[in-house]
């Protein structure tokens, strides 16, 4: 079973990306954190097969929890969900080997990241 | 270093069309989001004392408003804001939560609804001159309030530059308006900021 785990602090956003995911896999499972801890607490009991997770949050942001995954996953597909679509930004993912996914997520965006991040083929 | 306090005609110019462009990318996210076309006013921009800023917008001041904010800084520094009159901000919500939402939860609903269409818009806005100048402008985390106009505005009563963008759904089902305040201690590196984009974007 697949498991995508979803990290926002704003729950319409992850609402959003769920609702694309659950459209285009239906069969795959969804676990949504509220932000960096709770990512943290829940990647501790199931690893999934791929990370989305918001910059831009309170407390951690998301390349923090995106260094904190790879100490323990190294090998967990990893993509920055943001508006902030800062081309320094950009570069600082990349050099974590992160996607980039601009918010709103529409299901092109999550198709192609599947297929990128080899999830689904 | 002191800055000058005064924008020139051709800087007043630049950075209005600078605002323009990097509203663009913001803009079209939200039309993404909310499915149809967003409409942007021409930005207008002038010096101000910022608790006089809420005699100028087309808000009904009698009236709590909701309020996103973020601050930026980098080569410069400043606050970016959303404000949405109480009806716009419901629509708004309304638009992209359809249904009717349980009472205990409509006022969560407005603060996370709106506040994600902050991050998109600010964070957007902000990327965009980050972009143009080729030089990291941080945001942090948009924070949303609901209050009266002069209340959410609130911050030291100072001199700012006050950059102000109407936005509206092309239904006419909700808008917005979108607020810089620049400090004017970095006004100087803004001018050279702006100055370097736009000869950048002229190749």
């Amino acid at each position: 079973m697949t498991t995508v785990l979803i990290v926002d602090d704003s729950r319409l956003a992850r609402d959003m990306v769920s609702g694309v995911i659950k459209s285009l896999q239906p069969e795959w499972t969804v676990v949504a954190a509220t932000g960096g801890d709770d990512a943290l607490t829940k990647v501790a009991e199931q690893t999934p097969n791929l990370a989305i997770l918001d910059y831009n949050m309170p407390g951690m942001d998301g390349l923090t929890l995106a260094e904190k995954l790879r100490e323990a996953h190294l090998m967990l597909p990893i993509a920055i969900l943001t508006a902030n679509v800062q081309d320094a930004l950009r570069r600082r993912a990349e050099d974590l080997g992160c996607w980039f996914l601009t918010k709103p997520v529409t299901a092109d965006k999550i198709r192609d990241l599947f297929q990128k991040t080899g999830v689904a083929s | 270093m002191t800055a000058s306090l005064d924008i020139s005609e051709d800087d007043s110019d630049s950075i209005a069309e600078l605002f323009n462009i990097g509203m663009g990318p913001p803009a079209a996210a939200l039309s993404d989001l909310v499915g149809e076309p967003v409409e942007l006013s021409v930005p207008s921009l002038r010096l101000v004392k910022r608790l006089s800023v809420a005699e100028e917008l087309a808000v009904d001041s009698d009236s709590p408003v909701i309020a996103v904010r973020e601050a930026f800084h980098g080569p410069f520094a400043g606050e970016a804001m959303l404000v949405f009159s109480q009806a716009a901000g419901l629509a708004m919500v309304q638009r992209l939560i359809p249904g009717e939402l349980p009472a205990d939860e409509r006022d969560e609903a407005l603060r996370d609804t709106l506040g994600e269409v902050g991050n998109i818009i600010l964070d957007g806005c902000v990327a965009s001159f980050s972009n143009m100048i080729r030089q990291e402008v941080e945001g942090g985390v948009p924070e949303c309030s609901v209050g009266a106009l002069d209340e959410v505005l609130a911050g030291r009563d100072e001199t700012v530059m006050f950059v102000h963008i109407d936005a509206r759904l092309s239904s006419g089902a909700a808008n917005l308006q979108v607020l810089f305040f620049l400090d004017v201690a970095a006004l100087d590196a803004f001018r050279l900021a702006i100055r370097h984009a736009l000869a950048g974007l002229a190749g």
